[in-house]
């Protein structure tokens, strides 16, 4: 009997072992920055949802410290499935094979056929050496932006050159206005420098050419005009410098500017009917310049090389990956319809919520022409190292410390340097 | 008296100190009580409005502030990070006392140690242990991660606990020992002359002699914890284990929150660490000068 009894078990036990193994759980491990925590675990409940078999387990670090917290987060082998990738860090990531282009991982064609619908600026933020590596998250472009009220009260059309800014604002001066340029001013920032690549661009201006040389020290480039035109302006007494676009809102709802240059997620701000007194007064123009272009960026999605090296994670940091960004574009709608985020997906412009939920604030089909015109940034892997670097002189420039040819000359012998080192890398 | 002030230099010197020190946190709870639109209008105030505590309602119950609900608003500003805030304050409450305890527990013995008793090595160890504090901590960021991650800790609790205990603790064991070696010999000397032993010695003679010392540099442990940010913010994954000093730091720096949240959130994070050091900062400086002129 006993004897019986064990051969039932072992024969049970040898059954067991030999049964295929059951597909398990996968726990994805999902690296984002802290803004708006409730709405991505939300967002992540649904994925869960619709996808049984995979959970998504959410870390979050300070806006800050992100890059930093996530280098050290790759490279200490924490593990780590799909991240928040910016289009300033791409190509260091890229170079350092901490990512996976997406082609590695999607079904074929797949890439392909969400690529159209994704504005230029924003697919060439998320390409890397000719590979595309995320989908957008969050796109925005950077805008210029008036008063409408003070404008029409004065009978000053928009502008849309340069020079007209220039003899707009003076007309406002001469009108009691001190300063109708209201100008984000800190050269620790990098959109200090994006405002500035933003007005080039509505120039017509390249920085680089198409083998990375700098082309802005050429007195000719709408770059060098546009920091000469910053110059003059600021020489004239046009300009309010102030060091954070937080604090650009409150200043331009006092009414004591008419224009600035910020990003378009500002323009929410300004006009927010529950916190600023002049809301509705603001609006966007063209980027001033011959071409009305301006800069745009993106944040995006984007799959770590280590989880695309494991067929079965990269399948589910794939349908991730493909839910939060992928048609019908659902989770990017729900930021920009709740949240107000731009995006990268030009189909959403013609979506009648969100032309209903941003036209309280913006007006939409000229967000959509602002974002179909402008274009992306030059990042590199020394790009930060050579921002870091041309800021102050751009800084110097504008206030007249230092001669407009004398920054150009400088940074972009400061670029060929850079570019020359980490080509010998 | 010659050197005396004048009472009304007394006084400007007193009114300055308030205002730098207690002015912010006015400011915060004036910031806190209005809508950002009156915060930022010329011609409202709490004064005219009346005090709105919506915002703490949206901290604590997550319900969206009013204004917020009104047509044509903005809800990019309204950040759910200030939401973390209570349950970082338990954290960092929880890590403190941990970090405490365990320095205490580490410390005070090493501490008597280093006092009392000659052995090998002594000064050079005594030496490293009081000057590593000089290391920046940024320089140690990277392979105290490593190690903990090659623990499984990142992310923990625990993992916080430890590292906040490896800092206080040269300061506890330079501290405490300065302390043991105030008390008079005399008495451990009659401790062995009544057989008690190294450890008995130490728990029964030197620990309540030096007991409002030790409980000083536990405090001053609790608070170094308390505070910490950087081993905070890498090792603290998620919102379940963030202390206040990462949670504030989010919503100080990240753009999208809105003044009066902004506001809100610090006076919710400053009340009970105000409410800590008006409590024991006596006894701390009391503790510490003791051990000073004892002796």
């Amino acid at each position: 009997m006993q004897l019986r009894k064990l051969l039932t078990a072992s024969a049970i036990a040898v059954g067991l072992a030999a049964q295929p193994t059951i597909a398990q759980d996968i726990t994805l491990e999902f690296v984002v920055w802290n803004y708006s925590l409730e709405t991505v675990q939300d967002n992540v409940a649904k994925f869960e949802a619709e996808n049984p078999g995979i959970k998504v387990n959410v870390t979050d670090y300070a806006w800050p410290d992100y890059n930093d917290s996530l280098i050290l987060r790759i490279r200490g082998n924490t593990p780590t499935d799909v991240v928040y990738g910016g289009q300033d860090w791409l190509p260091a990531w890229g170079a350092a094979g901490f990512i996976a282009p997406l082609d590695s991982v999607a079904p074929a064609g797949a890439i392909d056929e969400l690529t159209k619908d994704i504005a230029g600026f924003a697919l060439t933020d998320v390409t890397y050496d000719g590979k595309v590596y995320g989908l957008p998250y969050y796109s925005d472009t950077i805008s210029f932006i008036y008063n409408k009220k003070i404008l029409e009260d004065n009978g000053i059309p928009v502008p849309t050159t340069w020079e007209e800014v220039t003899a707009a604002a003076e007309k406002l001066k001469a009108g009691g206005m001190d300063k109708p340029i209201i100008y984000e001013y800190d050269q620790e920032l990098p959109n200090f420098y994006d405002a500035f690549v933003a007005q080039s661009y509505g120039r017509g201006a390249e920085m680089f050419d198409a083998d990375l040389n700098p082309l802005f020290a050429d007195p000719g480039n709408g770059a060098y005009k546009q920091l000469q035109w910053l110059a003059d302006a600021w020489s004239k007494g046009l300009v309010q410098p102030d060091s954070h676009e937080s604090t650009i809102i409150p200043a331009m709802n006092t009414g004591n500017h008419a224009f600035t240059v910020v990003f378009t997620y500002v323009l929410a701000a300004l006009n927010d009917a529950a916190t600023q007194p002049l809301a509705g007064q603001f609006a966007i123009a063209p980027m001033p310049g011959e071409t009305h272009s301006t800069l745009g960026f993106a944040k995006s999605y984007v799959i770590t090389a280590k989880t695309a090296a494991d067929p079965a994670r990269a399948e589910a940091a794939w349908k991730f990956v493909n839910f939060m960004a992928g048609k019908p574009y659902t989770v990017a709608k729900r930021w920009a319809v709740e949240k107000g985020l731009g995006f990268g997906q030009l189909p959403l412009f013609e979506d009648q919520d969100v032309i209903t939920a941003w036209g309280k604030w913006a007006d939409v089909a000229a967000l959509g022409k602002q974002a179909s015109i402008a274009k992306a940034g030059t990042y590199t892997e020394f790009s930060s190292v050579w921002s870091a670097y041309f800021r102050p002189l751009l800084a110097q420039a504008m206030v007249g410390e230092t001669p407009v040819d004398e920054v150009m000359k400088a940074g972009a012998q400061r670029w060929t340097e850079l570019k020359q080192q980490f080509a010998s890398r | 008296m010659a050197g005396r002030l004048h009472p009304l230099l007394t006084f400007a010197f007193g009114a300055l100190i308030l205002l730098f020190s207690g002015g912010p946190v006015l400011l915060s709870l004036y910031g806190s009580l209005v809508p950002d639109k009156v915060l930022l209008s010329p011609d409202k105030s709490l004064f005219t409005e009346g005090p709105n505590f919506d915002t703490y309602r949206y901290v604590f119950t997550g319900q969206l502030p009013d204004s917020y609900n009104a047509e044509g608003t903005n809800r990019a500003m309204i950040s759910d990070a200030a939401r973390q805030v209570p349950q970082a304050l338990v954290n960092s409450s929880l890590n403190a006392l941990a970090a405490m305890v365990l320095n205490l527990i580490l410390g005070a013995p090493a501490a008597f140690v280093f006092a009392r008793y000659i052995f090998p090595g002594k000064k050079v160890s005594f030496l490293y242990l009081i000057l590593s504090p000089l290391v920046p901590a940024v320089a140690l960021v990277t392979p105290i991660y490593m190690m903990l991650q090659a623990m499984n800790l990142v992310g923990t609790q625990l993992g916080i606990i430890l590292v906040h205990t490896a800092k206080a603790l040269p300061f506890t064991v330079l501290i405490l020992s300065v302390f043991f070696r105030k008390i008079p010999a005399e008495i451990f000397e009659a401790a062995v002359l009544d057989h008690c032993d190294r450890f008995q010695t130490f728990w029964r003679v030197a620990v309540p002699l030096a007991l409002p010392s030790i409980g000083a540099t536990g405090l001053f442990a609790f608070m170094l914890s308390y505070s910490e940010f950087m081993f905070a913010m890498i090792l603290s994954g998620s919102s379940e284990t963030r202390p206040a000093s990462v949670v504030m730091a989010a919503l100080a720096r990240n753009t999208d929150v809105s003044w009066s949240l902004l506001n809100t959130a610090i006076f919710i994070a400053i009340v009970p660490t105000l409410v800590l050091v008006i409590l024991v900062w006596r006894f701390v400086v009391e503790g510490l000068l003791s051990g000073a002129v004892k002796g």
